[in-house]
This record gives C-alpha cells, sequence and structure tokens, in this order.
C-alpha cells in the first residue's frame, strides 16, 4: 500500500487545484487529512454511527465531483462541511428530527498531551458540550463550525449557505444563550 | 464600554475588518473593555477545548472515490 505524507507543505487548496488537473493522489490526500474532521462533526450531528460514516464519504465524493461549484475564496474544508450540512438537512427532513450524541474524549484516540488548563476544566467541558446538545440544530451546527472545525465567520456563513452577518448572528446568539445557561456573562 | 456582543464578535474573530481594527483601538484606550476582551477571551479557549476535533480512528480511513456506495436511504 502507498504511504501518503500527511504533513506535506502543501495546503489544502494547492492539493485542490492538483485534483483540477487531474491528480487523483492529491484528491487521496485532501480526503485523508480533512476526513477525521467531517466524520466527527457527522458523528456528532448523526445519531447512527455507520449513517455518519456514509454521509462523511458521500460528502467527499460530492465535493470531489462538483468541484466547478466550489468558490475557492473559502477553504475548501468549508466546501466540504457545506455538503455535509445539505446531506445532514436532507436526512433530517426525511427521517424527523436527527438526535445528536455526546462524544467523550475517550472515543477518540489522542496522540496529543493533554493540556493541564484541560485536565482542570474537564467539568467544565463535559458540561459545556451537553448544553451545546441542547441548542436548536442551526446554532449547534455554526458553534461546532467555528469551535470544533475552526472555521472563521466567513467560512461558517459559506458552510451554511446562509449570509456572513446572518452566521455571526447564530454564533452569537448560541453562545449569549450558553452564558444564560451556564451562569455567565463573560 | 462597547457591548457584549461587539467584544464578543471581535474576540471570536466574527467581524469585518474595520469593525475590528475599530474596537481594537478603543480597546486599547478603555480599561473596561480590555478586562471583559480578556474574560471572554477564557471562555473562548473553554469553548474551543470542550468542542474541538477528536482524531478519528486511523483504522477507518475514507474507501477510494470508485469504491464508495451512494449513502443509503
Amino acid at each position: 500500500m502507498q504511504r501518503v505524507n500527511l504533513l506535506a507543505t502543501e495546503t489544502d487548496e494547492d492539493l485542490v487545484r492538483q485534483v483540477r488537473l487531474g491528480d487523483p493522489e492529491a484528491e487521496r490526500l485532501l480526503t485523508l487529512r480533512l476526513y477525521p474532521g467531517v466524520l466527527s462533526l457527522s458523528s456528532r450531528l448523526l445519531q447512527d454511527p455507520e449513517i455518519a460514516r456514509d454521509s462523511a464519504q458521500e460528502a467527499f465524493l460530492r465535493a470531489f465531483t462538483k468541484l466547478h461549484q466550489y468558490d475557492d475564496r473559502h477553504r475548501f474544508s468549508a466546501w466540504v462541511f457545506r455538503i455535509l450540512v445539505n446531506l445532514v438537512r436532507d436526512l433530517h427532513r426525511r427521517k424527523g428530527r436527527v438526535i445528536t450524541i455526546e462524544l467523550e474524549p475517550d472515543d477518540w484516540p489522542c496522540h496529543e498531551p493533554i493540556p493541564v488548563d484541560a485536565l482542570i476544566r474537564e467539568e467544565d467541558a463535559r458540561r459545556v458540550r451537553a448544553e451545546v446538545d441542547r441548542l436548536p440544530d442551526s446554532s449547534r451546527v455554526a458553534l461546532l463550525l467555528h469551535f470544533q472545525q475552526g472555521l472563521n465567520g466567513r467560512e461558517v456563513a459559506y458552510a451554511l449557505g446562509i449570509s456572513h452577518v446572518a452566521a455571526r448572528l447564530k454564533i452569537s446568539r448560541a453562545v449569549a444563550k450558553l452564558r444564560q445557561r451556564m451562569g455567565g456573562g463573560a | 464600554m462597547r457591548s457584549l456582543d461587539d467584544l464578543t464578535m471581535y474576540v471570536y474573530g466574527l467581524l469585518d475588518e474595520s469593525a475590528e481594527l475599530e474596537i481594537r483601538d478603543h480597546a486599547t484606550r478603555c480599561e473596561g473593555c480590555r478586562a471583559q476582551v480578556d474574560r471572554i477571551a477564557a471562555e473562548h479557549r473553554l469553548l474551543e477545548n470542550a468542542l474541538r476535533s477528536k482524531t478519528a480512528p486511523a483504522a477507518a480511513p475514507p474507501p477510494r472515490p470508485e469504491k464508495r456506495g451512494r449513502l443509503r436511504r
């Protein structure tokens, strides 16, 4: 089996340019790089792990077959998340409410040392995750795209197919709701 | 003092460049806003730590495009 260098210096967008020139290895490398994040979000949004895997794979399939529709002013990951969010919306429409599952930290192997700060705050983190899962679907997805996947406001907007202003509002209202429920207020 | 909402969007990096520069400039002169920015930044770190992506198992890589099935309905 041929090994790929996931730490290659090309950016995702460099690889997209190579995919557009017909390089299948660039497509494979991009998929391997982004798959963990896409599967992670898919798993949080869908109850069934098998459907979550299928949805993640389908998102990549569509991302590459519809590559001509990708707006390269945004990161390629935002394009894949946009497709995933639409797939989840379709499933939601067909099957009723999509129930999220709570992923405990031990569910995925982590190869980095756990920072002391995270240990101290693990109790807070559990509570945050539980409260986020109680948010309405659209607010939860916006928060996860920003905090879990590191998308900025414009990329969240692109992934959700809404305006930048609407994405900002969704995130700030979701945070305000979390503050209210967690007794904060910054 | 700027509103909590404005300062939140500033810390979260959700503002346009001009609005971001305006609040940054204000925060250098306003002690109350600076303290609030520090609290919101700590909150951002907490949310990021709580929600950040975990690495998926290496044993379950995505299949190559030609081998993928369509999404089951």
